[in-house]
């Protein structure tokens, strides 16, 4: 049943009316030609296949336990050994040679023995107490 | 005689469903029959074809790969919606990091001001996507009313979308999403007064 009054439209009613109208029939944008063939394309550079998935995430997880291997238990430090390259003549300290060997000549043996002395000469030490 | 398509008559769900099925062509349907909405509404919103047509198909793309995760609670078309929506907005966030800054941001405030952010002036009409001087007016008017009103106007006045479609699309309550459509309408109508006069007079209200 209709009110027997008269009901006031809101004051903007028409203002809103034709708004409203205005934004109801803004144009239609138009897609882009190719708009489906490249999402296509989007797509299929995307997602990527279960093999490749499970090949990532295998790389992944035992490059994570290695690094994880490597902070939990840290290795031992590593002593490098330097290979010094031997004492020449001229470095030798004279004064501490060790005694020469001594060879046992098997040509010579029917021969009386005779000792092999090394040849160096030693010398005295300056400097030193008792010398 | 015309061919109809195969698809006729068949509703978005259970094309989905034939495109979670394995087939492809279901996805090329539900692409034709929302390509042209979907990249009008995310114009509308953005302002800018070019970001309007990458974000349409990032809105496709993402479809392919979560179509899985429809759960059939909203509508299929809402669930799109709601997609395009997300990217939009996130497109606008970036635009607006590294053009300029908003009053929340600036000063602070609530979540309740969200919408009272800087309007974008920077706006230049697309003239060939909009002709005419009216529609060029009310797409300029568009760009300069908050975002979060901007949205919710688009929704419900040009894809004719209804309040419950609107409050699911943006996860808004309904309350809220009746009032933001009413101050959107409200700053469109201020900023078209040049537009109004031309039509009612200047004597109008």
């Amino acid at each position: 049943m209709a009110p027997n009054f008269p009901i006031e439209p809101p004051e903007d009613f028409e203002r809103n009316t034709i708004l409203r109208a205005w934004v109801s029939t803004m144009p239609q944008v138009s897609v882009p030609n190719g708009f489906e063939e490249s999402v296509l394309l989007r797509v299929h550079r995307t997602v990527m296949p279960l093999w490749q998935k499970l090949t990532i995430a295998a790389i992944g997880c035992s490059v994570i336990l290695t690094l994880g291997y490597f902070f939990l238990f840290p290795r031992p430090e590593i002593v490098t050994v330097v290979r010094v390259p031997e004492l020449t003549s001229q470095t030798v300290d004279l004064y501490n040679l060790p005694p020469a060997s001594v060879h046992e000549m098997p040509e010579l043996s029917g021969k009386p023995k005779t000792q092999t002395v090394s040849t160096v000469k030693p010398q005295k030490r300056h400097g030193v107490a008792g010398y | 005689m015309t061919l109809r398509s195969p698809w006729h008559g068949i509703t978005d769900e259970a094309v989905l469903e034939q495109f979670l099925g394995g087939d492809e062509r279901a996805f090329v349907e539900l692409m034709r029959r929302y390509k042209q909405p979907i990249i009008t509404c995310v114009y509308r919103f953005l302002g800018s074809y070019d970001d309007a047509c990458y974000v349409s198909q990032e809105t496709f793309v993402r479809l392919y790969r979560f179509a899985g995760t429809y759960q059939g609670e909203v509508k299929f078309s809402t669930w799109l919606y709601t997609i395009a929506g997300n990217l939009a907005r996130t497109e606008l966030k970036k635009y607006r990091r590294k053009y300029g800054t908003s009053l929340q941001q600036a000063f602070g405030i609530g979540e309740d001001a969200e919408t009272w952010d800087i309007p974008d002036e920077s706006y230049r009409p697309d003239e060939q996507v909009d002709s005419t001087k009216i529609t060029q007016e009310v797409q300029k008017a568009l760009m300069r009313v908050s975002p979060s009103y901007r949205e919710m106007v688009i929704l419900r006045d040009l894809q004719q979308l209804s309040y419950e479609e609107i409050s699911a699309i943006t996860e808004t309550e309904l309350g809220t999403v009746k009032s933001r459509i009413n101050r959107g309408r409200a700053q469109m109508q201020d900023m078209l007064r040049e537009l109004y006069d031309e039509l009612f007079g200047t004597s109008s209200p």
